[in-house]
């Protein structure tokens, strides 16, 4: 596939190192000298130094016969003259980043009347991504698949669970559910039937919705609903995150030390108290009891900050701490070390959700787990192929890939060696980043050579 | 201040006051009546005054806010002492302050008169109080600037000054067009009464006038014992449109624009409705042991709930004999009056809500130092600045409340009397208790008490701000100190 990615800002820029590892033929654009260098010297692909919005640096680009086009750079509007002139001139799909709530509440609009097939708003995507793990109190991360027949849970196991030390094939979960990889010392690991879990494994859990909750009980600690929530830093995210989670009827308190913005945020939400004041101040904290919350969210743009008062809070008893991380390199360590339940990535999230647009065709969608460090694939089988209907032990599958479930008919599945992959066909496959590419050809290239 | 421009507008005032005097001429002519010279006179006078400064002022095109404020004030003082003219002529006033008393009771919609008998008055001189309220119901300036050509920006200060409500909403780009519609709504409504109660019975005349003194909210009566006399069925069709006057009337033109759906989801609407209706249900109970029946109990309760909370000021029985509690409520509804951007007086429902709110968050606050509230009113955030001058309309309300009260009570008025004339004057009712009440009337207040309630009369019509900046010293000290 023909790709231009115009910005390569830390979006653009993991955007285009995951396409073109994927072996896509990917174009930037990029206005600043600097960073296009940065972009020559680490990836291999093409550079343009340029205005990507201007129509003649999109033809040298080769817009015309490209298959996408993704405009990632910081301005709201260069973003969306990029894709219409892009959509004029002959690109078959475009894909804006729009900050702007304004701009994001006429989608509509946007795609149906100037061309933009995706517009993709950072904070919003993120303040949903938090909203779905606050959801579900143990879970460090919620997916769903297939219109959410089938959840993708990620949990810590806890120390008191009957399950550690056991092998996985003697472990004792409802049908539906499978453990499908284990996150150990920073790895991940596909696991086979003689695999053990061990004290402070984190787990993927993949099976039906419905029998989820009772999968939980026997891994993880077991948790009430989240009902308490405080935010600090009242930005966009910040924003969008209080009025989802109005909507599924929390307590929510609100920091932000801008008065003008706490004046703004209070005049858009209805239920949330909001709260004018320093949030690293410790008595604003627990005056406003920090500590009783169900759950601590620091989404200020500083990632020490973020990082100090959930660490923080989570010293003054708050059950489960959020933090949005700029630097995901840190993400790990922070989240294995300090204790850290969630860390969140605007970037990661964004390329996520620009990646599952951009694996049209045979998949459906695809999920980053871990800070990339894992992927879950959903996949429609559209035509017939070799593998289907030959029991799934016999096929010769990539290595450290997993068939998580397939959905049949409306109905999950989730598949043990003697069953088979029929045509139609709903697959979640989960898999090592490196794999991907494999898992792609062999279910794409085999069905190609049956036509 | 400019006062060539301000000069210029108000001698076109007269000139427009000289002829909404013709209408009275035409009764007096159709009649026969002997008021005819003395109309005819008034509008000569107002006439030649208009013109004599019309003529020695200069035309401007702009027009500040503070001069705004002047000239409403001003055109709305000499609309009652040109307005007075008529009664003074035709001598049916003792003097030419009761009738300056009676036409200003008319042009700010209040409906206290000093009339002990209104019967024998002569047709004309009736429609003329009816006609001066129902110009001042919806804004004599409004109407004013509305029918005069090329205003441009001197319009929006003047309506400011006129309509200062809590929340002014333009309802078209230009004022002009605003005043137009409010005036076309205003229109439309007067002439859908008057069907209605000549249907129920009423001589085209006397529906004309109740018709007036409804829609404006003011409460000048036909007969002497108001509209005690009518039928139930005319009762409750003014019952109904005083309390339809009482809401705010660009509703009315949202609901023309969008369909009935939006209109009840309006915060100050839903008080309104649930405070008339809390209040009759409660005075319903309260005078049921001196009534025979349910009906007819209720019948009075909300017409006379809906007369006062909408400051109209019609009676259909002397609520002076019911309870100490029936009586306490009326006096609040006094104060809480109508919506705002309605043709009632009063505080105004929607300034209520403000200071309902304000004073919520306060209580919050002490819970949660820090947090930050937001007052809002159908989903739109009140700027602090209109909360904080709603709170200083209120205590200027009640300062003025408390000391004209005591001005009352040196006159030799005992305590519910004094403190019902200046709220019914205050608040544009009309009506009050006692000596001032449903069966009695302002006839025998002293010449300065009465001075007083006119006073009132015009602060309460004009919210206070417009009139009372003019008693700053610095209003008068900028124009000194900058030339």
């Amino acid at each position: 596939m023909k790709i231009i990615i115009i910005g390569a800002g830390k979006v653009g820029f993991t955007l285009a190192q995951r396409l073109s590892r994927e072996k896509h033929d990917i174009v930037v654009i990029e206005k600043d000298n600097e960073r296009r260098d940065i972009v020559d010297r680490y990836l291999d692909v093409m550079t343009i130094v340029g205005n990507g919005a201007s129509p003649r640096i999109l033809e040298i680009a080769g817009v015309k016969t490209s298959d996408l086009l993704i405009a990632v750079t910081d301005l709201d509007e260069v973003n969306m003259i990029a894709c219409m002139l892009a959509k004029k001139i002959g690109a078959k799909i475009t894909i804006a980043r729009v900050r702007d709530p304004e701009y994001a509440e006429s989608q509509d609009f946007f795609t149906n009347t100037i061309g933009i097939d995706y517009i993709i708003n950072p904070e919003l995507v993120t303040a949903f991504e938090i909203s779905k793990v606050l959801k579900i109190p143990a879970a460090l991360d919620v997916e769903d698949y297939a219109n959410g027949k089938v959840q993708l849970i990620e949990m810590r196991v806890d120390p008191d669970s009957k399950i550690i030390g056991k092998q996985l094939k003697d472990a004792v979960l409802p049908p539906s559910v499978l453990i499908a990889a284990i996150l150990r010392n920073d790895k991940i690991i596909i696991p086979r039937g003689n695999d053990i879990i061990n004290k402070g494994d984190i787990v993927f859990l993949i099976g039906q919705t419905e029998s989820m909750e009772k999968a939980e009980a026997i891994i993880g600690t077991v948790l009430p609903p989240v009902k308490k929530v405080m935010i600090l830093g009242g930005g966009r995210v910040g924003l969008y995150l209080a009025k989802i989670l109005e909507s599924y009827n929390m307590d929510i308190k609100l920091i932000e030390n801008n008065l003008e913005q706490c004046e703004y945020l209070a005049s858009q939400l209805d239920k949330t108290l909001v709260l004018h004041g320093d949030g690293t101040d410790l008595d604003l904290l627990n005056e406003e009891s920090a500590g009783d919350t169900d759950a601590f969210i620091s989404l200020t743009n500083d990632d020490k900050t973020n990082f100090l008062i959930a660490t923080l809070a989570k010293e003054l008893g708050a059950k489960k701490t959020i933090i949005q991380v700029k630097r995901s390199d840190y993400i790990s360590i922070m989240e294995r070390v300090a204790g850290i339940d969630v860390c969140v990535s605007p970037r990661i999230i964004t390329a996520a959700f620009i990646l599952r647009l951009v694996r049209r065709g045979e998949v459906v969608s695809v999920t980053l787990l871990e800070n990339e460090k894992a992927e879950a694939i959903e996949l429609q089988v559209k035509c017939p192929a070799p593998y289907l209907d030959i029991p799934l032990e016999k096929v010769n599958f990539p290595r450290d890939t997993l068939i998580g479930a397939i959905v049949r008919n409306e109905k999950v599945l989730i598949p043990n060696g003697q069953d088979v992959i029929k045509l139609g066909d709903k697959v979640i496959v989960f898999a090592l980043p490196q794999q991907v590419p494999k898992i792609e050809s062999f279910f794409a290239q085999k069905a190609k050579r049956r036509k | 201040m400019n006062w060539n421009g301000i000069g210029n507008l108000l001698g076109r005032f007269l000139i427009f006051m000289a002829a909404t005097m013709a209408l009275p001429v035409a009764v007096a002519i159709y009649f026969d009546e002997w008021a005819l010279r003395s109309f005819l006179i008034s509008a000569f006078i107002t006439f030649f005054v208009g013109i004599l400064i019309y003529k020695t002022t200069k035309k401007i095109s702009i027009l500040t806010f503070k001069d705004g404020c002047t000239l409403v004030t001003l055109g709305w003082v000499s609309a009652s002492v040109f307005g007075a003219l008529p009664f003074h002529f035709a001598g049916v006033t003792p003097s030419y302050i009761d009738a300056i008393f009676e036409t200003m009771s008319g042009f700010t919609t209040t409906g206290a008169s000093i009339f002990k008998d209104v019967e024998i008055l002569p047709n004309s001189l009736l429609f003329w109080r009816a006609l001066t309220q129902w110009l001042g119901g919806m804004g004599i300036i409004v109407l004013f600037i509305t029918l005069l050509p090329n205003v441009g920006s001197v319009a929006m200060n003047l309506f400011k000054a006129e309509v200062p409500g809590p929340s002014t909403e333009k309802v078209k780009p230009r004022i002009q067009g605003t005043g137009q519609i409010l005036w076309l709504i205003y229109f439309f409504l007067t002439i859908i009464q008057i069907i209605l109660l000549m249907i129920f019975g009423m001589p085209f005349l006397e529906a004309v006038n109740h018709t007036f003194a409804t829609l404006a909210t003011g409460g000048f009566g036909f007969k002497n014992d108001s509209v005690a006399g009518y039928n139930v069925y005319i009762q409750y069709t003014i019952t109904l449109f005083m309390i339809i006057s009482g809401v705010n009337f660009s509703l009315y033109y949202f609901v023309l624009k969008n369909g009935i759906k939006n209109l009840f989801k309006d915060a100050e609407l839903k008080l309104y409705l649930a405070i008339i209706g809390l209040a009759t249900g409660i005075v319903t109970l309260n005078i049921l042991p001196l009534r025979q029946s349910l009906e007819e109990s209720f019948r009075q309760a909300i017409f006379q709930v809906g007369s006062v909370i909408t400051t109209t000021g019609f009676t259909t029985v002397n609520y002076d004999v019911w309870p100490v509690l029936a009586k306490f409520l009326l006096l609040l509804l006094m104060f809480i009056g109508g919506c705002a951007g309605s043709t009632a007086g009063g505080m105004k429902v929607g300034r209520f809500l403000i200071l309902f709110k304000n004073t919520l968050v306060g209580l919050k606050q002490i819970l949660h130092p820090n947090a930050v509230y937001s007052i809002r009113i159908n989903g739109k955030p009140i700027p602090k600045q209109v909360v904080s001058s709603t709170l200083q309309f209120f205590f200027l309300y009640i300062l003025i409340f408390v000391i004209a009260t005591a001005y009352m009570c040196f006159l030799g008025y005992d305590l519910p009397e004094a403190m019902g004339s200046v709220a019914a004057t205050l608040n544009n009712v009309g009506p009050s208790f006692g000596a001032v009440g449903p069966v009695a009337n302002y006839a025998d207040v002293p010449y300065s008490g009465k001075i007083l309630l006119t006073f009132l009369m015009l602060l309460g019509r004009l919210e206070l701000f417009t009139v009372l900046i003019m008693f700053l010293p610095d209003f008068w000290s900028i124009r000194i100190g900058r030339k």
